[in-house]
This record gives C-alpha cells, sequence and structure tokens, in this order.
C-alpha cells in the first residue's frame, strides 16, 4: 500500500466518527449558547440513544431505521426534561456565569446517574450490533460508514436552515435568545419555549449521533465522554452560535487525531490536539470568533 | 477587660494549638487501633483516610478559589502509575514516592498555570479531560516501550503498613489545617476576599493570582503523595485501575456536601458515608454507586434550588 493510500484509507476511515463528535459538538453549541448550559451529559445521552437502538434492534427486532427513529425521540425527550428540570429549579434564571459553574456539576451528576444505569441494566461489558457491511466504495469507508455523512450533512443543513436562518420566525427568536435573553424576554419571545425547543432539537440530534455510533462501533457506558470532550473544545474555540466551525472543527480535531495515529500511539496523538487546543483557548478564551453573542 | 482578653487568648490557644494535637493523636490511635484489633477493617480505613485526604483539599480548593477541579483522577492515576515504572530503578519505595510525587506536581504545574488562565467552568471541563488523556499515554507507553500489560507490587507487608500509617498521618493535619485555618486570620481573610471578589480583592494589593495558583499546588502535592501512597496497597496495576473516575466523584460530591455544611464533624461524616458506601456498594451492584452520586448531585443543586425557590415564593 503507497503512501496516499494508507493517508486516504485513514482518512475516509475517519470521516464517520468525525461526522458524529460534531454532531455532539453542535448539539453542545446549541444548549451553551442559547440556556448557558454546559452540558457534560451530552456524551451520556449519547450513550442512552446507543444503547436504545440495540436494544430495539437486538432484542426486540426492530427494523435498525424504526430502532434508530425510536431511540432519537426517547433520547430527544430526555434531554427536554432535563432541561425543563434546570427551568423549574431556577438555575436557568440566575446569572450567566452562575448557570455555567453550576451546570458543570449538575451535568457531571447526570452523567454518573446515566452511566451507573446504562451498567445496571445493559451491564458493563461491550455491546455490539452486526448488520452487516455490504458492499465499499471508498477506501476504509462501508456503506455504512457512507450512510452515516450523508445524513449526518443533511441534518446539519437541515437544524442549521432552520434554526439559525433570519428567513423563520423560529430562527430569528433562537439568534435574539442567543444575543440577549432578557431583551428577547422584552420583546414577547416566550423564553421557555425556546429552551425547551432547543433542548428538543439537541436531544435530536444527540439522539442520532448515539444512532449512528450504535451502528459503527461497539457500546460501553463511558464511551460518551471522549465525545463531550471533543465536542466542548471544538464548541469553545469555535465560538458561541458558529455552528458552521464548530462543525469544521471537530470534524478537523477527529480526523487529525486519525492521521496522527499513522506515526505516534492513538493516545498520545489524542493528547497532543488536547494540549494544543488547551493553548488555543489560553490565547483566544472567547473563541475564533466572538459568535453571534 | 482583662479578663475577657484572657478567656479569648485561652480559647484561641485551644483551638490553634490543642485541637490540632488532638486531632492528630485520635487518627493515629484510630490507625494504630485499626492495625492491631481491627485487621480485616484495614482496606477500610486505608480507603477512609485516602478519600478523606482527597475530599479534604478539593473543599479547600473549592472552598477558596470557587474552582471546580475534576482531575483528580488524572493526578492521582499518575503518581500511582509512575512509582510503578520509577520504583525498578530506586530499589526503594521512600526515594521513589518523594521522586515521583515531585515529578508528578511539577509535570502538572505548567498545565495547571495554563488552564487557570482560562474560564472557571472551561477550567472544570479541561481538568475532566486530564482523566481522558493522561490514562492513554500511559497504556500507549506501557504497550508499545515497556511491553507489559500490568504491573506487580512488590511491597513487603511493613512498607504497606507504613504507607497506611503516612496517608492517616497526612489525613490529619490536612484536617487539623482545615480547623485551624479560619484563626490564621491574614491567610484566611486573604482566601476569602480572593474568593468573593477577584478585582477588589487585587486593588487591596492581594496577588490573587499567586494565592490561587499556591492553592492548586498545595491540591496537586496531597494529590499525587496519597495517591503514590495508595497504589502500595494494591497487588497488581494497571492504567484502569489506578486512573478509576471514582477518584474524581468521590472528592467532588464530598467537598460539595460540606461546603454546603461548612464544619468539621459534617466533613468526618461526610468522608465515613461516602468510603463505606463505595466500599459496600461497588461490590454489591457495579453502577449503583454511581447513580447514588448522581442522584445526590443533581438534589442537592436542582431539588434543593426548586425547593428554595418555592419556599421563597
Amino acid at each position: 500500500m503507497g503512501f496516499l493510500e494508507i493517508i486516504s484509507f485513514v482518512f475516509f476511515a475517519g470521516l464517520a466518527p468525525a461526522f458524529i463528535s460534531s454532531f455532539i459538538a453542535i448539539a453542545m453549541n446549541e444548549i451553551y449558547g442559547i440556556t448557558r448550559v454546559l452540558n457534560l451529559a451530552q456524551g451520556a445521552f449519547m450513550t442512552i440513544s446507543a444503547y436504545l437502538v440495540y436494544y430495539f434492534f437486538a432484542s426486540v427486532n426492530v427494523h435498525i431505521a424504526l430502532a434508530i427513529l425510536f431511540s432519537t425521540i426517547i433520547t430527544a425527550f430526555a434531554e427536554l426534561l432535563f432541561v425543563y428540570a434546570l427551568f423549574l429549579s431556577g438555575i436557568l434564571r440566575q446569572d450567566d456565569i452562575k448557570i455555567e459553574e453550576s451546570s458543570i456539576i449538575i451535568t457531571f451528576g447526570v452523567m454518573l446517574f446515566i452511566q451507573g444505569m446504562t451498567s445496571i441494566i445493559f451491564g458493563a461489558t461491550p455491546k455490539a450490533i452486526d448488520i452487516g457491511k455490504k458492499w465499499s466504495i471508498l477506501p476504509g469507508l462501508d456503506s455504512i460508514g457512507i450512510s452515516v455523512v450523508i445524513a449526518s450533512l443533511l441534518i446539519f443543513t437541515l437544524v442549521n436552515t432552520l434554526l439559525f436562518s433570519t428567513k423563520f420566525t423560529v430562527g430569528r427568536w433562537v439568534r435574539s435568545t442567543i444575543q440577549d435573553k432578557d431583551l428577547a424576554n422584552i420583546i414577547g419571545i416566550n423564553i421557555e419555549k425556546i429552551y425547551l425547543l432547543v433542548g428538543f432539537i439537541s436531544g435530536v440530534i444527540t439522539g442520532l449521533a448515539g444512532g449512528f455510533y450504535a451502528l459503527l462501533y461497539g457500546l460501553n457506558p463511558y464511551f460518551g465522554l471522549y465525545y463531550t470532550i471533543v465536542g466542548f473544545v471544538a464548541m469553545a474555540v469555535a465560538g458561541i452560535g458558529n455552528h458552521l466551525i464548530t462543525f469544521i472543527l471537530s470534524f478537523v480535531i477527529v480526523e487529525i487525531q486519525s492521521l496522527l495515529g499513522l506515526y505516534v500511539t492513538v493516545g498520545v496523538a489524542a493528547c497532543l490536539i488536547y494540549i494544543f487546543l488547551i493553548f488555543l483557548l489560553v490565547v483566544k478564551p472567547k473563541g475564533l470568533r466572538s459568535g453571534l453573542r | 477587660m482583662t479578663c475577657s482578653t484572657h478567656t479569648d487568648k485561652i480559647k484561641a490557644f485551644k483551638s490553634v494549638v490543642v485541637l490540632p494535637i488532638v486531632i492528630v493523636i485520635c487518627t493515629m490511635l484510630v490507625s494504630f487501633g485499626v492495625i492491631l484489633m481491627l485487621p480485616h477493617y484495614y482496606r477500610l480505613f486505608e480507603l477512609i483516610f485516602v478519600f478523606g485526604c482527597l475530599i479534604t483539599a478539593w473543599y479547600m480548593v473549592y472552598r477558596f478559589l470557587g474552582v471546580v477541579f475534576l482531575g483528580v483522577t488524572a493526578i492521582f492515576g499518575t503518581s500511582a502509575y509512575l512509582l510503578m515504572i520509577v520504583q525498578p530503578i530506586f530499589h526503594s519505595y521512600l526515594i521513589a514516592i518523594v521522586v515521583v510525587t515531585a515529578l508528578t506536581s511539577c509535570a502538572f504545574v505548567p498545565l495547571t498555570y495554563l488552564l487557570l488562565r482560562t474560564k472557571g467552568s472551561y477550567f472544570a471541563l479541561l481538568t475532566l479531560g486530564l482523566n481522558l488523556a493522561i490514562p492513554q499515554i500511559f497504556s500507549s507507553l506501557e504497550a508499545s516501550v515497556f511491553r507489559v500489560s500490568a504491573r506487580f507490587v512488590v511491597a513487603t507487608e511493613f512498607e504497606k503498613l507504613a504507607s497506611f500509617l503516612v496517608v492517616s498521618l497526612i489525613f490529619a493535619v490536612l484536617l487539623s489545617f482545615t480547623s485551624v485555618l479560619p484563626k490564621m486570620r491574614q491567610l484566611y481573610l486573604k482566601l476569602l476576599a480572593i474568593r468573593a471578589d477577584e478585582d477588589a480583592a487585587k486593588s487591596l494589593g492581594i496577588d490573587a493570582y499567586r494565592y490561587r495558583f499556591l492553592t492548586l499546588i498545595f491540591l496537586l502535592l496531597v494529590v499525587s503523595f496519597v495517591g503514590s501512597l495508595h497504589v502500595l496497597q494494591y497487588f497488581r496495576v494497571d492504567p484502569s485501575i489506578v486512573f478509576n473516575l471514582d477518584y474524581t466523584v468521590i472528592p467532588l460530591v464530598g467537598g460539595l456536601l460540606s461546603s454546603h455544611f461548612s464544619s468539621i464533624p459534617i466533613l468526618l461524616s461526610v468522608i465515613l458515608t461516602l468510603t463505606l458506601l463505595y466500599y459496600y456498594l461497588g461490590i454489591v451492584v457495579p453502577g449503583l454507586f454511581e447513580i447514588i452520586m448522581g442522584l445526590i448531585i443533581f438534589t442537592v443543586f436542582v431539588v434543593m434550588s426548586y425547593l428554595r425557590r418555592k419556599g421563597g415564593a
């Protein structure tokens, strides 16, 4: 195998996981941008979805597309409930800094709870779905990988258009809430509804990411944390509301990690990227661009 | 007037000198009592002292810096695993522990220095990321450089007992320090001022960054020292054992509960309760401990906030 072939193989093999991590990054950016909740449990919600797909497909014998649909809906409602609980408790009515600080601890607790529940219900041993990978067009990318990439692109475009386009009323409301939630409240935008909507959409994106993940890899209760960290770093470096940059950055992080894995071990590659991104956050604490705020 | 000043001096003497001595003597008595009379509970008490050290150090950082440090596992595991790598070179656990504590603290100081420059919430998330990144380095090192999957502790019984006693002594010293700190007016007030309003503290001439940094170094030293001592109690060690997220979860929950009900008896009862839960539930149902910790955090923040809001209304 020539050098270029190896590079292209690694690149295409990293495409699907890169898209999955981009999903989590966008979901985190959305929740953080609007509610100021730094959701450490985003990866854990993804775990719920992945395990539900496994359950529906392997135990109830539901078609894989339906399994992903059901699990996505359940995950979306779970995240919506979580946002609603935060709203009811009054945490989302505090200052931005207080919301961030308390949300870190609360979502860490939620992450532990979900990990514990999945450990008890499904066991800590790895689980995997076998749906048969039939054909391959590109080196390193099979049929499932290609479907994941295409579906991810479609969903990204849809969500971005709906939530952040000024052509839609919802998009205008969301943008206003990101820029100044108090002012948005004064001009009559129902902040509670926006929070719930964003919680639901973030849950849908996370649910889909979990579903796609279940198709590609083995599951264990702790896999979500890696995606949370990558998602957070991409989100923080990109800046609030910068969905496209978040998407690209998260994609690039995972791809570079895969490519670096050719020269150093994957663990060391992850560390190198992590340290580089910390430097970037120190130099530019508000991200590469200031975003919508 | 003279009489009241005299009484105050006696009270101050009792709280600054007598209380710490009493705490240290009691803890050492408990340690020796466990070794001589309750050998079956040796492991449980060792965990109590280890978690006690971690919770107390974490609580101090949370109380005075207001930052949530989620990278305890990374530091704890690094010092523990580094000890396993370094010990064969020195052929002595004593020298190895000193070297490892110094090495781990020095390695994390620049990183902490960088992280402290980010926002509080980013700091928490990035320190959590350390728990993922550092074990990967050790796993890679073991697989590609040393070509071993696990290491075995070769400490004698005497060395294990000595490490147990040292951990209990560190715990006693930390607890004494926590109890005495409010009496050290200058330092205590400076730390409180930094926590309350960093800009105001700076304008009063307090070097806020220096104190914040020193407090974090204190945490690094305690965690790495306890980590290198604790690993002697194991038989077989691999990265998944020492880089366990429970070493972050327990200080977090313990520190949060202690800061909500700030007093020494509460701190002690929190340490005891959490260790007992970890020790017994971890064996009975894997995952149940995490559920309970998650529920505690959720209750402390969300449910109590809701009840407070309802009460206020």
